[in-house]
């Protein structure tokens, strides 16, 4: 819808002359659409993708709601996973920058991820992993970026996810306790008998890290958050499942996030989530309010897309 | 079956019941041909098989086409050559000389002390 400025109506138009004489009604262009959503649509279209009115309708309301939260900050990387095709589900909507830089790769790489795996709207929406098939995404992107071990969170919206086999959604690894940074689906052989749901986000005393023996298929939106020396919190839709204590900080290194499984050290890969992810996130800790805010903004998205 | 004697296009139904094993030297020039022609889309990373071949699986093939994700890569390759190197064999065979996957992180049990190795 176009605006026109027109004088007050105090005065007449008779009454005001300019220098080119009577004032003339300005149409202005409607800009509908979040400066970031705008931006992401620029880059889905210059990684031959392509993108709806809808989907940035979308977008652009996630942009705003994030905006409004206050939580824009802590955004290291996220990606909605949205987009007419594959090639604008690999372009995320927030990347890491320093001045002058970008940090990470300007897309996901996907390996071995085919056209048919990926489905933008409806209850099958997002992008469908494999255990038959090595299929994942590689970030390109460290945690390095981030200040301090203590303030961490990775987080995942996904669907077909189970509690009891042995598999990772997100995470990075370099082969020491401290720099393991994941969230994971585990089967009850494993990690303590624990089995259903659990962040690792560094090390932690007697091994006991926050995890949940509740677990669905359906996980609209898991958080994990460190957000100082000694809590780290796992949250299902912004409520917390479990928190534990550890005085180890996570320690950030040069191995890239993977999605739908653990990049071990940059080893090659040997098995894969089939889990069906419809956006990931790291970045900066977050706190139960920050959480449940972040949660709210991506049900709601996911809402908008049928999925 | 080589992939020569396969019939494309192929449908991803058909696909996914199929598997494309290889030599680490196919591999290899598959992986350099993928840095030449390729993009970041789509990147084929083939998995190692237990008799030391690699394998793909075959819904990778919709992607050749027209559009497709490794349509241009498929351009300049050798057709030929590909045909006559690439097996094509059904992926549940292909499965059985998977490697089998390595513990998704090293220290995959916890001691006694419930103390897991990394910390001990």
């Amino acid at each position: 819808m176009n605006r026109s400025i027109e004088p007050p109506s105090s005065q007449t138009a008779s009454s005001i002359r300019g220098l080119l004489g009577l004032p003339t009604p300005v149409t202005m262009p409607s800009q509908p659409f979040h400066a970031e959503a705008l931006d992401w649509a620029q880059r889905v279209r210059r990684n031959n993708g392509s993108v709806s009115d809808d989907t940035l309708s979308a977008v652009s309301r996630f942009c705003a709601a994030i905006d409004a939260s206050g939580i824009r900050s802590a955004m290291l990387r996220l990606n909605l996973m949205c987009g007419a095709d594959l090639a604008a589900c690999l372009v995320p909507l927030y990347l890491a920058t320093v001045p002058f830089a970008l940090v990470g790769g300007a897309t996901d790489t996907n390996n071995n991820f085919v056209s048919a795996d990926y489905i933008e709207r409806g209850p099958s929406g997002g992008l469908t992993g494999s255990a038959a098939t090595v299929k994942f995404l590689n970030t390109g992107t460290t945690l390095q970026s981030l200040r301090s071990g203590n303030s961490v969170h990775l987080s995942v919206s996904a669907d077909n996810v189970s509690g009891t086999v042995d598999r990772i959604i997100i995470g990075t690894f370099n082969s020491s306790g401290p720099g393991l940074a994941c969230i994971d689906e585990n089967n009850s052989a494993s990690y303590g008998n624990n089995g259903g749901r659990s962040v690792r986000l560094g090390t932690f005393n007697n091994g006991v890290f926050p995890f949940s023996k509740q677990f669905k298929a359906n996980e609209p939106h898991l958080i994990g958050s460190r957000e100082s020396a000694t809590v780290c919190t796992l949250l299902r839709n912004g409520q917390a499942l479990a928190r534990n204590a550890t005085s180890l900080s996570c320690v950030f290194h040069a191995i890239p996030v993977y999605v739908f499984t653990l990049n071990s050290s940059n080893a090659a890969v040997t098995a894969t989530s089939p889990a069906r992810v419809r956006g990931y996130s790291f970045g900066n800790g977050l706190d139960g309010t920050q959480s449940r805010l972040f949660s709210d903004a991506v049900v709601a998205f996911n809402l908008a897309l049928g999925r | 079956m080589l992939l020569r004697d396969l019939e494309l296009p192929i449908n991803i139904a058909t696909a996914r019941g199929l598997a494309l094993v290889f030599s680490a030297g196919v591999a290899a020039r598959l992986a350099e041909h993928c840095i030449t022609h390729g993009s970041t889309n789509c990147v084929p990373t083939p998995s190692l098989l237990t008799d030391g071949r690699l394998m793909l699986s075959a819904d990778m093939l919709t992607e050749i086409g027209p559009g497709g994700l490794l349509a241009e890569m498929w351009a300049h390759a050798d057709h030929a050559a590909i045909g006559q190197a690439v097996e094509v064999l059904p992926s549940d065979v292909v499965a059985a000389m998977a490697m089998p996957p390595r513990p998704m992180l090293a220290e995959a049990s916890v001691n006694d002390a419930g103390v897991m190795p990394w910390e001990a």
